[in-house]
């Protein structure tokens, strides 16, 4: 519509997820519109990333090396595995400071609406791991959503009898009122609830 | 243009010869209250022709807390903005949970001659207005449904494995199982209120029984092998019924067109007062061309068995229409084409 190598942008951006014709237009013409050096910065930036960047041989946790810092780290406890859906949640559980064993990135979560099957995911390699490294406990932290918890019980269900297998509680906003709590949240957290005394 | 009009508490009449707005009236008050249309999901349709957008503002009291502002606006784009108490709100369902209107209208008889799937409609609206915390599971069993659907055609389709229809089949079960238990309670609730309003409109031992249809993942799964040769479900809730009975005799098959208009206000009445019970916040009720229809003697049942504490806006082509032996309405709106006039 414009010229070929407008267009060859344009398509390669409607690539992205949640880039639609008309963001991918916008983003196409904005790269355009600024100073040469800010456009190929994003070029060059998006090459290193993809030189240099893979995905951790043990974990499937984004890295440089072939094994992250956290499976590479002889202090984490290797026995404790908590399974997340993607490297975002591995940084968010990190910030904690609470948990010290080690992770598994899954790659999402199961939804054959979107084509996601268990072969997509990172599940044989988690169900090998279990086996391999005598693994005692696997923390399902997959998202509390239909999806996420879909794929939490499709693991649980493998690893029955093999390991324990735990699921992050999920329950209500800290600093939060209740009077604000969704109907969705407030059940979960009061199905969740714990003694106190 | 506008129109500004108080309303009492109780009845208010809305009458006026065919044609002049009567319905309109109507339906602006919905959409005021529930941000949706009663006559069309093109709610464009409701702008006045030549106009750029239709607003409807309403204020009114709750029953627990203090006065409520609502407002909302469709744009001619078909954009939509709805304030509560000067807060955006995401989508208009929300106002179907925070403010409990009940509206008839004629297409409302296809909850009683209509299939399996108006019905189940109409029950899963009920729940969300009668049981809020479970007003999301209908929608939630729907989207776990449609992923086991579609787990099912991929596997027909060879680009997955059978395991993969695995998790959706226990995300079916137990969300069919909730729905159903949810279902269930509001059809329990209603049970009593309905034999009475049906007992008042002259329908003996009206009932709507829901038939529980939520499938265990070990009945899913003996019927998996065809439930991937049709790439459907073929089990659970979402094919369930609601039979709706006098006398022990369904009404879609066996009513006159008075009494299946009866039933379908029967259980307008008993809803009201099921919502009024439990949430003590009596319903706004709207009821568009129901006094034409009835005798003399079920229109003035009718207007007397609407729960105490309802307001109430019943339309009527002529004030003859309205019953004599039922207490009077508190006001009377005469509408003119683009205008309505309290009497
Ligand atoms: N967007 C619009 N702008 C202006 N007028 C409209 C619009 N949509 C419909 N109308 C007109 O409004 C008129 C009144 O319709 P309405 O259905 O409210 O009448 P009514 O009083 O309920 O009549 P009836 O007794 O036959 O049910 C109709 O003649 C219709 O053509
Ligand atoms: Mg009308
Ligand atoms: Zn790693």
């Amino acid at each position: 519509m414009f010229s070929p190598v407008v267009d060859e942008l344009i398509s390669q951006l409607t690539r992205l997820p949640g880039v639609g014709t008309r963001t991918a237009q916008r983003l196409a013409f904005h790269l355009l519109r600024v100073p040469k050096e800010d456009a190929l910065a994003l070029a060059d930036a998006i090459r290193a990333a993809k030189e240099r960047v893979g995905f951790c041989r043990e974990c499937g946790n984004l890295t440089e090396e072939e094994v992250c810092r956290v499976c590479a780290d002889p202090r984490r406890d290797h026995t404790v595995v908590c399974v997340v859906e993607q490297p975002a949640d591995v940084l968010s559980l990190e910030r904690t400071h609470e948990y010290r064993g080690v992770y598994h990135v899954l790659g999402g979560a199961l939804s054959p609406l979107d084509g996601v099957e268990p072969e997509h995911l990172r599940i044989a390699a988690l169900l090998r791991r279990v086996e391999r490294d005598g693994v005692a406990e696997v923390v399902l932290a997959t998202n509390p959503t239909m999806t996420g918890e879909a794929t939490a019980g499709f693991i649980a269900e493998r690893l029955r009898g093999r390991t324990r297998v735990t699921r992050l509680a999920s329950g209500l906003p800290v600093g939060s009122d209740l009077e604000y709590a969704d109907e969705v949240t407030l059940g979960r957290a009061l199905s969740g609830r714990r003694e106190m005394a | 243009m506008a129109l500004e009009l108080e309303l009492p508490p109780g009845l208010t009449a809305i009458v006026g010869a065919n044609g002049v707005g009567k319905t309109n009236l109507l339906d602006a008050v919905h959409v005021g209250t529930q941000g949706s249309s009663l006559r069309t999901r093109r709610e464009v349709r409701g702008i006045r022709f030549g106009a750029k957008a239709a607003r409807v503002e309403s204020e009114g009291v709750r029953a627990a807390g203090p006065r409520f502002r609502c407002e909302v606006t469709i744009e001619s784009s078909g954009a939509k903005r709805t304030l509560l108490d000067g807060v955006p709100l995401e989508g208009a369902e929300r106002l179907r949970r925070e403010l409990p209107v009940l509206a008839f209208t004629p297409d409302r008889l296809a909850v009683v001659k209509g299939g399996p799937l108006v019905r189940r409609t109409y029950l899963d609206r009920s729940l969300a207005r009668i049981l809020p915390s479970r007003a999301l599971t209908p929608g939630e069993y729907a989207r776990a449904l449609a992923q086991r659907n579609a787990a099912l055609r991929r596997v027909r389709l060879g680009l997955a494995g059978r395991e993969s229809v695995e998790p959706w089949t226990a995300t079916v079960a137990a969300l069919g199982a909730k729905l159903d238990e949810a279902r269930i309670a509001v059809a329990s609730a209603l049970e009593e209120p309905l034999a009475r309003s049906g007992e008042r409109l002259g329908l003996a031992r009206l009932a709507a029984r829901y038939e529980p249809a939520a499938a265990t993942i070990a009945e899913l799964d003996r019927r998996l092998a065809a439930d991937i040769e049709r790439g459907v479900t073929g089990a659970g809730p979402h094919l369930a019924d609601v039979a709706i009975c006098a006398e022990g005799r369904e009404l879609r098959l066996y009513g006159s067109q008075g009494e299946q208009r009866l039933a379908v206000l029967a259980l307008l009445l008993a809803e009201a007062e099921v919502i009024r019970g439990l949430r003590g916040e009596p319903p706004l009720l709207l009821l568009d061309d129901v006094l034409s229809e009835l005798d003399a003697r079920r229109r003035a049942a009718l207007i007397a068995g609407i729960p105490d504490g309802c307001q109430a806006l019943v339309t009527a082509t002529t004030r003859a229409a309205l019953p004599s032996e039922a207490p009077p309405p508190a006001l009377v709106v005469d509408v003119e084409p683009g205008r309505a006039v309290p009497r």
